[in-house]
């Protein structure tokens, strides 16, 4: 039986609806869809790319075309943190994407201590 | 339109499941508003929410490619919940189990009747909304209703 692994939420919410219009539909949709079932504790269809310091790569297994970063909240780890979501275009994701993943977690974490 | 899932059979599994946007839905900025479209697993908290939210409301033509998948979705959690594998699945759609886990994994362009069949397969049917819906003005009497899209008890 699989277990709910938590909901999403966004490291910036307007930023994040930017980068979700720039998406294609359809691949926006397997995106959205991706995420549901990936929150739901799905285990299937998925690759799980561990880019250290908690920065994770979701992407479904076999396809290009969509991608994303995504931390765990340090407070509560139910709290699954979407950083940045992309058209994949290549196998690896391009240096400059990973910076900015890591840059706004970093300003995710900042401002949650804040708070 | 809007529809509920629904178990037949066992009344105790008849909990209506909200399905996020359709066609006719889209644009209705107060409804999304009022989490008709919001799944109920989803809050006004959950990022995930909001993304779809804002594409349906945002992006004309979006809901026509998202309302299969969440509707797929929430077939699947009702799969799990039911305890059935994708292998009983497969062999009450007479498929095998890869045409079943593909649907559930990887549905990219799936056909909406192979959605139905797998709904059928799980015993759930599919009923519309009412009652929470009232049709926009110069939008009455376009498209079809659905009245019922019911499966056969398993």
């Amino acid at each position: 039986m699989q277990r709910p692994r938590g909901t999403w939420t966004n490291f910036d919410d307007e930023i994040l609806v930017g980068e979700m219009r720039t998406i294609p539909q359809p691949d926006r949709g397997l995106l959205f869809f991706a995420m549901q079932r990936f929150a739901q504790g799905d285990e299937a269809g998925f690759t799980l790319k561990d880019y250290g310091g908690d920065l994770f790569m979701l992407k479904k297994k076999g396809r290009s075309g969509r991608s994303l970063f995504f931390t765990y909240d340090e407070a509560d780890r139910t709290k699954l943190v979407l950083l940045l979501a992309y058209k994949k275009e290549s196998d690896e994701a391009p240096d400059s994407l990973i910076r900015a993943a890591r840059e706004r977690r970093g300003r995710y974490i900042e401002k949650q201590r804040e708070e | 339109m809007g529809v509920t899932l629904r178990n037949k059979g066992k009344s105790e599994f008849a909990r209506p499941i909200a399905l996020e946007g359709t066609t006719e839905m889209k644009g209705r900025r107060d409804q999304l508003n009022q989490g008709n479209f919001a799944d109920d697993r989803q809050n006004a908290d959950d990022g995930l929410a909001l993304l779809i939210r804002d594409s349906i409301d945002n992006d004309p033509g979006f809901v026509d490619v998202w309302a299969p998948l969440a509707l797929l979705s929430k077939l699947i959690d009702e799969r799990i919940r039911l305890g059935l594998s994708q292998a009983e699945v497969a062999c009450r759609m007479g498929v095998a189990r890869s045409a079943v886990a593909k649907l559930e994994n990887d549905p990219d362009g799936v056909a909406f009747a192979r959605i139905l069949s797998y709904s059928r397969a799980l015993g759930v049917e599919l009923v519309p909304k009412t009652g929470r819906v009232r049709p926009k003005a110069g939008r009455a009497g376009r498209g079809r209703p659905v009245t019922s899209i019911a499966a056969s008890p398993r």
